[in-house]
C-alpha cells in the first residue's frame, strides 16, 4: 500500500506543481469570479414552502428534516460572502476558506432539498485543498505579517493541496463517465445522448440559445461520434494526471473546450468550474501587475463592492448571484456570456502552460520531482 | 517515490481515507441510483434519444394553468418557478410541488434488490397547505387562476434532420388542485 501511495502522490505531484505565488494570483481570481458571478446564495429558501422539502436521503437536509426557520439562510449568506471576502483579500485566509467551505456546505444541504442536487461540488473541494495548500501566503493581508519569501518553489503545501484537488478533479469526471460509457457507447446509431441532453434542455427548460439548433440536423454518425468522445474523455482524468505535467494540462484545455461546446450548444454554464482549473496553471505572469498599488487598491475596492452589493441584495430579497443582477434568469443568461469568455482564456493558458518551457522541462522527467520530505521544487525565471 | 526522506506527499492513512470520502458515494449512487449529499459525483446523464426512420422521439414537461376563461394556458417555467432554478422542475414535478402525500423513502439496492426505507421527513397538512397557497400566489403572478396546475408530460416527435417538431401527445397529465 505504502509503494503505491509513494508512487501515486509522485507522479501527481509531478503533474500539478506550480510556485507557491502562483496561488496567491489564483486566489484572487477565484475570489473575484466568485463576488461578481457566483456568489454564496442560500437566502431565496427562506421563502420556500416547507411542503416542497425533499432532501436526499443521505444529507444533512434528510437529518435536520426541515427548511432551516428565516432567516436563518439569509444570515448564513452574509457570514459566507464575509467569509469569501476575508478569503479574497487574504485575511486570515485559512480560516476564512474554511469558513466558505462550512457555508457552502450548510447551504447545500438545503437549497438542493428540492428533490434535485446541482453537481458544483468542485469548487468547495477546491476550496477546501487551497486552505490546506495555505494559499494565502501571497497577496494577502496574512503576507503583511510573515517573512518575506520569493514564492518561486512549489513548497510541500502547495503541491499537497494541488495534487489532492487534482485527484479530485479526475475522480470527478471519471464518475460522469463511466455511466456514459454504459449508456452511450452502444454501437447504435439510432440512439444519442447527446441529443437528449439538447431536446431536454431546449423543450423542458427553454435552453435555446447560441447553436443547439445546430446540433439536431447533424449526422448520426457525428453524433455517436460525440457520445463515444464524451465518455472516453471523462474517463481518461487519471490517465493525463499520472502521464505527465503536459498530458495533465492539455486534458484540462480539452475538457474546458469540451464545457465551451456546452455552453453553445446545451446552453449549460461552467464557469465556476473552469476557473478551478487555473489552480495548475502557473500565474506568475501577472506578479507584476499585481505588484501594482492602483491594481490592489482597484481590486480590494472591487471586492468590498461587490459584498456589499450582495448583501444588501440579499436582505432586499434580489434573486442572483451575480453582482448587480436582481433575477435569477438574467444572472443565468449573463454567466453563460461569461462562462465563453471564461473557457476561452482558461483553455488558452493551460495550453501555453503545457507547452511552457518549465512544462517540457517537467515533462522530460521521469522520476517525480518532488514526492518526500520538505522539499520543493524551484521554478525558474522563464517558468 | 523520488529520492529524499521517502516521506510520500500524502500518507497512506489519508490516502486510504480520501478513497473511502470518494468512492463510498459514488459507488452508493451507482447502486442505488439515490446521490448522497455531498458527493464529489459529476452529473452523468446516461439516457438516450432514439432515431428511428429519420424521427426523433423525446420527453418533455409543461405546465398549464387556467385563464379568467376557464382556457388552459401553457405556462414559461422560468417564469413560474424563479428563484426556483427551473431545472429543478423535473423534480418538482414528481412530487406534484410538494402537494403529494409521499410514502417513505426507499433505497433499493440493484439487481440484489435489498431495500431500506426510511421515513419522509414529516410534512403537516398546514405545511401542504402553505405549499397550495403559494403554487396559487405563483399563478396569479403569471396571469392565471389560483384553481388548479396542471403538469403533462408530452411525447414529441421531431424530424431528425432539422429538429422541426411533427407531433405533440400527452403521455401523462397530473391536475394539482391548488
Amino acid at each position: 500500500m505504502s509503494d503505491f501511495t509513494a508512487w501515486y502522490w509522485g507522479r501527481v505531484a509531478s503533474a500539478v506543481r506550480v510556485p507557491d505565488a502562483s496561488l496567491g494570483v489564483f486566489r484572487w481570481i477565484v475570489g473575484l469570479y466568485l463576488l461578481l458571478f457566483s456568489a454564496p446564495h442560500f437566502a431565496w429558501v427562506d421563502d420556500m414552502p416547507r411542503g416542497l422539502f425533499d432532501p436526499p436521503i443521505i444529507s444533512l437536509g434528510y437529518v435536520v428534516g426541515r427548511f432551516p426557520p428565516a432567516p436563518a439562510l439569509l444570515l448564513l449568506d452574509v457570514v459566507a460572502i464575509c467569509a469569501l471576502l476575508a478569503m479574497t483579500v487574504g485575511w486570515k485566509t485559512r480560516a476564512s476558506t474554511i469558513m466558505l467551505v462550512a457555508c457552502r456546505l450548510i447551504g447545500g444541504s438545503f437549497i438542493y432539498s428540492f428533490g434535485k442536487i446541482d453537481h458544483d461540488i468542485l469548487l468547495t473541494a477546491l476550496l477546501l485543498c487551497m486552505a490546506l495548500a495555505d494559499w494565502g501566503r501571497f497577496y494577502s493581508l496574512d503576507a503583511q505579517h510573515r517573512p518575506t519569501e520569493r514564492g518561486e518553489e512549489s513548497s510541500r503545501r502547495t503541491q499537497q493541496g494541488l495534487a489532492l484537488f487534482a485527484t479530485a478533479v479526475a475522480f470527478g469526471f471519471l464518475t460522469a463517465g463511466l455511466p456514459k460509457l454504459f449508456g452511450w457507447v452502444d454501437g447504435n446509431l439510432e440512439t444519442s445522448g447527446v441529443l437528449r441532453w439538447l431536446y431536454n434542455g431546449r423543450e423542458s427548460l427553454g435552453r435555446d440559445q447560441f447553436f443547439g439548433g445546430a446540433v439536431s440536423g447533424a449526422p448520426a454518425l457525428l453524433l455517436e461520434s460525440a457520445d463515444y468522445t464524451t465518455a472516453l474523455l471523462e474517463i481518461a482524468g487519471f490517465a493525463a494526471l499520472l502521464w505527465s505535467y503536459r498530458s495533465w494540462r492539455v486534458f484540462l484545455a480539452i475538457v474546458t473546450l469540451f464545457h465551451l461546446a456546452n455552453i453553445l450548444i446545451l446552453n449549460i454554464s461552467f464557469g465556476a468550474q473552469v476557473v478551478t482549473y487555473l489552480a495548475f496553471v502557473n500565474l506568475c505572469f501577472l506578479r507584476p501587475a499585481m505588484q501594482r498599488t492602483w491594481l490592489k487598491i482597484s481590486a480590494v475596492t472591487l471586492a468590498v463592492l461587490a459584498a456589499a452589493w450582495h448583501i444588501v441584495a440579499r436582505i432586499g430579497n434580489f434573486e442572483s448571484q451575480t453582482v448587480l443582477v436582481s433575477t435569477f434568469e438574467r444572472h443565468r443568461e449573463i454567466t453563460l456570456y461569461v462562462g465563453i469568455g471564461v473557457c476561452a482564456v482558461v483553455a488558452a493558458l493551460l495550453f501555453r502552460d503545457a507547452w511552457s518551457r518549465s512544462g517540457s522541462a517537467q515533462t522530460a522527467d521521469t522520476e517525480p520531482a518532488v514526492s518526500s520530505g520538505e522539499s520543493s521544487v524551484r521554478y525558474s525565471a522563464e517558468s | 517515490m523520488s529520492a529524499g526522506t521517502g516521506r510520500p506527499l500524502v500518507g497512506a492513512r489519508l490516502t486510504i481515507v480520501l478513497a473511502v470520502v470518494l468512492l463510498v458515494p459514488f459507488g452508493f449512487k451507482l447502486a442505488t441510483d439515490t446521490e448522497p449529499y455531498p458527493a464529489l459525483v459529476f452529473p452523468a446523464g446516461p439516457g438516450v434519444v432514439t432515431t428511428r426512420d429519420g424521427i426523433v422521439q423525446y420527453d418533455a414537461l409543461e405546465l398549464y394553468g387556467a385563464d379568467a376563461s376557464g382556457e388552459l394556458q401553457q405556462i414559461d417555467p422560468v417564469q413560474f418557478l424563479e428563484p426556483i432554478p427551473t431545472h429543478y422542475l423535473r423534480d418538482l414535478a414528481d412530487s406534484e410541488f410538494g402537494t403529494l402525500e409521499g410514502d417513505d423513502l426507499t433505497v433499493r439496492v440493484r439487481r440484489i434488490g435489498w431495500t431500506l426505507s426510511l421515513p419522509r421527513p414529516p410534512v403537516s397538512d398546514a405545511d401542504r397547505e402553505a405549499t397550495r397557497s403559494w403554487l396559487g400566489d405563483r399563478l396569479e403572478a403569471v396571469g392565471l387562476e389560483r384553481d388548479e396546475l396542471v403538469v403533462r408530460r408530452v411525447r414529441i416527435a421531431a424530424d431528425a434532420d432539422d429538429g422541426t417538431e411533427i407531433s405533440r401527445e400527452t403521455i401523462e397529465e397530473t391536475v394539482i388542485d391548488v
